[in-house]
Parts: C-alpha cells; structure tokens; sequence
C-alpha cells in the first residue's frame, strides 16, 4: 500500500465490500433444509410449560410456603451469624445483582469444597454481564437473539420458552408471578412467571440496556435517551413523568431508602424520590458514564469514567441523602471500574485491567483503601457476589473464581463455556449465564 | 429445497401467509420465505467473517435457529430485522470461537493470500497498490465485534441509529466505537504494513 494514502471512507467501503459474485452457494439451502428437517420447532405449548395449568394453584402454594420457610429459618441463621450481616436475606435472587440496592451479597452460602458444572444449557444468543433470575427453584434468562427462557434450578430441565421481537441486553426480574424484561428497541414486557404469557406492555422513549429493579410494586430503569421510568409491576402504567437523568442512561438503577439511584453519561449521578419521581440530588463524578451504583449503610458506591478512555477512573462513595461526595478510590491502573458486591465495610471493584479489587469503606464513607486484588486472566466486567464470607469472581478468562472475602485467597475455580456474566448466589450453587449462550450452574455434585 | 423455484404448494403464497405457515412447522413455507433472503443474509455474514466457510456456517446456524424459534416470534412484521439480529450474533459467537482456537493473522507475504484484485471483492482500477488487499487484512486483525461494526456500517450500509437499536447502545456510543473501530482498523492496517 502507498505509504502516503489516506485511510478514507469510500476505501474502508470498497475493500470489505464483497463483490455482487458473492452469493450463497448452490447447496447452501439443501443443507439448511437438511437441518431443519431434523430440529423441532421450539412452540409455547402447554407442555412445554414448567407448571401444568391444573397443578400450577398447588404447586404455587407448596413454592411459597416452602420459600417462607426457608426465608425464615434463613433468618434466624444471618441473626446468628458473627459475619457482617447480609442485607438481602431472601433465598432468591430475582433480579439483577440479587436485589434493588443492587450489593449482591446474600445468604449463599453457596458451594463448599470443588464444585463443578452441575449443568449447562445453551440459549439462543448471547448474554453480556447481565444475571439470570433464580426464584422459587427456577432460572429465569434473557438472551440477545431476544429470547427468554426458564429452567429447573435442580436440573437445568427446560420449562417454557418466549421470542420476543427484540434483542435484550439487560438482567430479567422477576416479582409477584411476574417476569419483567427489557427489550434493546425500549419495549418492557411482563410474562407471566408460570406459563411465560404476555401480561402487559410497556414502552419507553429509547433503547434499553438497563436493568429493570423492582420494589414495592414498581419497575425502575432507564433508556438512552436518558429518562428514568417507573411502570406500575401489575399493571405496567407509568407512575410518574419520566426523570431526566441529563444524559444516556445505560446501567441499572438502584433503589433504596425510598430513593432510586441512576448513573448517566456524563458523569452525573441522581437520586430520585420513589414515590413522585421528584430529583432528590445530583451528583457530578466527571466525564463518562457511571455503571450501576450499589446501595447500603446510608453510602452509595459509584464508579466514574466508563466506556470514556479519556476519563479518570475511579470509585466514589456518595451520602445517600444528600449527594455530598465524600471518599474515593482511584484506578491504579487508570482503566475502567465497575463497583460490584457491597458488604458492611467492604466493597468489591471489577476492572479492566484484569483485576478485582476489595476496598475496606469505612462507616464514614471517607476512607476507601484496597485490602486485597485478585488477578484474573482477562478484562473483568461483570459483577461479583458475596456469600457467606466467600467472594465469587466472574474472570475475564472464563473462569468463576471464588475467593475469601477477607483475604482474596483462592477457594476454588472453574472454567466455564463463554465469558461469564453476573453471578447469582443461591443456596449452595451458583449460576451464572455467558456471551457464548450458556446457563450454568456451579455446584458440589451430590 | 431453497434456492429453486417454490414447490406448488407455497407457490404463489404471499410473505404473511408463508411466515404463518412456517411458524406451524411447514418446512417448505419457510424454504420459501429463505429463498429471496438467503443471498443477502450470506453476503451480511461474509462481510462480517470475510471467510466463504464461516459465512456458510453462520448463515446456516442462523436459519436453522430461526426455524427453531419462528413459533415464539411474537411481532411477525419485524422477520428481516429479526433474521439479520440472528444472524450477527452468530457470526460473533462463531468468530469468538475460532478466536478461542488459532487465530490466523495473514501477511502480505502469505503464500495463501489472493492476489490483488482476486478473491470475492470488489475489484478497483485504482488499487494498484494493494491498498484494499491490506485492509482486508488489517479487517481480519480486528475483534468480532469491531468488525461487526465496521462491516455493518460500511458494507451494510446500516444508519447508526439502526446499528444502535440493533445492538442495544446509545448513538452516541455506537458513534464512539465506530471512531474507535476505525482507529483500530488503521493501527492494524500500519501493522500490516510493518
């Protein structure tokens, strides 16, 4: 190539263009045809579903009081414990980062000793850093070829499947029967938790990636036009004028404290009341976008500057009520942050340059200083979990880590298809689900 | 069979009634419906894959999972966009993969290489410097999804707007990274050169 021509539009456009002699070949679609003679359609018959509707009122029952019990006994045991207390008690993990404050650290307790892949399912398209949704024994995944599809914690046994008409790129949630996913085009749609029918929906001014959080009765998330909504869980009407955030909203909000936490592009930061949708505050944390914050202990742990190279990457926390920025944390590396699971005094950072690192966050929120990093062998993006002491780490080399939440050290690792994406805690097992397609779960085989 | 006139019983029928049929398992009704779509839908892989196998594997991955979910496809006005948002994400789940295995960064000194002007391209009069040839190959050097990117933007002709709805990013975003992918393009293009 001539050293001295310009890279320019028309030659990019020429170079990749394939000739009009490219064309599919002759057998092309007697293979395709092939193929499809021997795949069965996937259809939302009823005996696809995962409850049959005359057991469904029974099996109902039975989930609930059996959900209440262990809520209970599950209780009892995090009020015993001398470990930090875990905000999320539930044995569930409905949504994304187990819950609306979005910390993600939960009961567990999780896998003991070397545990495997107990299952591993494959869906129709990838799944990007977002979570499946575990409740009541079942494992709820959105995918980007826009289909949703649940199956048996136990086993991994497929119930119901949906195709809706656009990609997803954010976590299911899942609250009274109902499941709510987010379409990319900005539709919201509710299905029903037993038989995946279409309940209601809804739809905002732009696309979405962000995940919807549930509390009370209400659905929280954002679109990139920058608006924040809030729709009604049964109903899907909205309950107050969209908030302007100020730019793209593309993470998950957080709700807490009767306040919902957004981050948008530009470095800006709100809280907005629940109940009018009234702006509460907003917080300036510099160029970029901020990813999900997380929410406990009156402190909001933020992360400036991502997907913005030019930015100053760090991790604030933020007063709950007021907004006042009070500690921070700059990356060593200067590459992007994401601020993961958030327990009582510490809080865990993912990055992109390989790391995770665990900041102790004193009850001021002033200080925030690293207490261990652990290494992965690639660019960690998706968020971590803490149960029971344990760290469980999503690294950016396939592979699930579980570390000591006091230390970092190694407890066990396990490679898996795909790069993993936010990792759910339920009782011993994990699931996690991957850019390559795959729902998994870890766990100790009986 | 694709690619051959319709068989008698869908001749004639019209794109709605196909796309009904075939959503109830008539496998000829969805032969039908491929027929006048499957050209495009391999040159959209083999922009993005720039390999005749790949583009092969991918667009058959893709139809084949469409026929498995055309039942659930709810809004059934959207099959084109709906059919090419299979297809990307098959060629990235399939680039990914062969990134997993050898990746195969070709030099201008390749044996294996086409010549300039040869291979399934546009041929340009003025190319008389191999320019094109380079940055196909710079192209090959690239991320699955850098590539997508540039292949629909450049090849596909897609509006960003259309890109970012497709990919589920802001346009401002999908602004950034096509700036990006292209500064990763030249960079692989001066390693190329090297």
């Amino acid at each position: 190539m001539n050293e001295h021509s310009v890279l320019t539009d028309d030659a990019i456009r020429r170079a990749l263009t394939p000739s009009a002699s490219v064309r599919a070949p002759m057998d092309l679609g007697a293979s395709i045809r092939a193929a499809i003679d021997t795949t069965r359609q996937q259809r939302p018959s009823v005996a696809s579903r995962l409850l049959a509707p005359a057991a469904r009122p029974v099996r109902i029952l039975a989930l609930a009081a059996l959900v209440a019990l262990l809520a209970i006994v599950g209780l009892l045991l995090a009020i015993g414990r001398q470990h930090p207390t875990p905000l999320n008690l539930a044995l569930d993990a409905p949504m994304f980062r187990g819950g609306p404050d979005r910390t993600n650290v939960v009961l567990g307790p999780g896998p003991s000793g070397r545990p495997t892949i107990l299952w591993d399912q494959a869906v129709g398209g990838p799944i990007n850093n977002n979570m499946p949704a575990i409740v009541g024994g079942v494992v709820y995944v959105a995918d980007g070829s826009g289909g949703v599809s649940v199956f048996r914690a136990a086993d991994g046994n497929p119930g119901w499947s949906e195709m809706l008409t656009s990609s997803v790129n954010a976590s299911p949630a899942v609250a009274d029967g109902l499941v709510i996913v987010a379409e990319a085009d900005g539709t919201i749609v509710a299905l029903d938790q037993a038989t995946g029918t279409n309940r209601w929906t809804a739809h905002t001014a732009g696309p979405v990636r962000s995940s919807p959080a549930i509390a009370d009765g209400v659905v929280y998330l954002g679109d990139m036009n920058g608006f924040l909504y809030a729709f009604d869980l049964a109903t899907g009407s909205e309950r107050w004028r969209p908030f302007l955030a100020g730019s793209d909203i593309t993470r998950s909000p957080a709700v807490a404290g009767g306040l919902v936490y957004v981050g948008a592009g530009g470095g800006l930061l709100s809280a907005v009341d629940v109940g009018t949708g009234a702006q509460a505050w907003q917080a300036s944390l510099g160029p970029g976008e901020i990813p999900t914050p997380s929410v406990r202990d009156g402190l909001v742990m933020a992360a400036s500057g991502a997907d913005d190279p030019a930015a100053q990457h760090a991790v604030f926390a933020v007063d709950a009520k007021t907004g006042e920025k009070l500690g921070s944390w700059p990356s060593p590396s200067g590459q992007d942050l994401y601020v993961g699971a958030f327990d009582k005094g510490l809080v865990l950072v993912e990055s992109q340059d390989d790391n995770v690192y665990a900041l102790n966050v004193s009850a001021d929120g002033r200080t925030l200083t690293e207490r261990w990093h652990f290494e992965t062998g690639g660019p960690v993006g998706s968020s971590t979990a803490i149960a029971a002491g344990v760290a469980y780490i999503a690294g950016g080399d396939r592979t699930v880590y579980a570390v000591k939440e006091a230390t970092g050290d190694l407890l066990w690792m396990v490679e898996v298809t795909g790069q993993p994406g936010a990792i759910a805690v339920v009782g011993d097992r994990v699931y996690l689900a991957t850019d390559l397609g795959r729902v998994i779960a870890i766990g100790n085989t009986p | 069979m694709l690619n051959v006139a319709r068989s008698s019983a869908v001749s004639g029928i019209g794109d709605p009634e196909l796309l009904a049929m075939a959503a109830d398992g008539n496998a000829d009704a969805f032969d039908a419906l491929l027929s006048g779509r499957l050209d495009r839908l391999y040159r959209m892989a083999f922009s993005i894959t720039r390999s005749e196998a790949d583009a092969r594997d991918a667009t058959q991955t893709a139809c084949v999972q469409a026929w498995r979910e055309l039942p659930r496809l709810r809004d059934r006005s959207r099959l084109d966009p709906w059919l090419s948002q299979i297809l990307i994400n098959s060629c990235r789940m399939l680039l990914r993969g062969r990134r997993r295995g050898s990746v195969r960064e070709l030099s201008m000194d390749d044996p294996d290489r086409p010549l300039p002007g040869q291979g399934p391209f546009v041929a340009a009069a003025s190319d008389q410097f191999g320019e094109a040839d380079a940055i196909r190959a710079a192209f090959e050097r690239l991320d699955p999804s850098t590539r997508t990117l540039l292949a629909l933007h450049y090849v596909e002709g897609q509006p960003l707007a259309e890109i970012a709805r497709s990919m589920g990013q802001p346009v401002g975003t999908i602004k950034w990274r096509l700036s990006n992918a292209r500064r990763a393009l030249e960079h692989a293009l001066k390693a190329e050169q090297r």
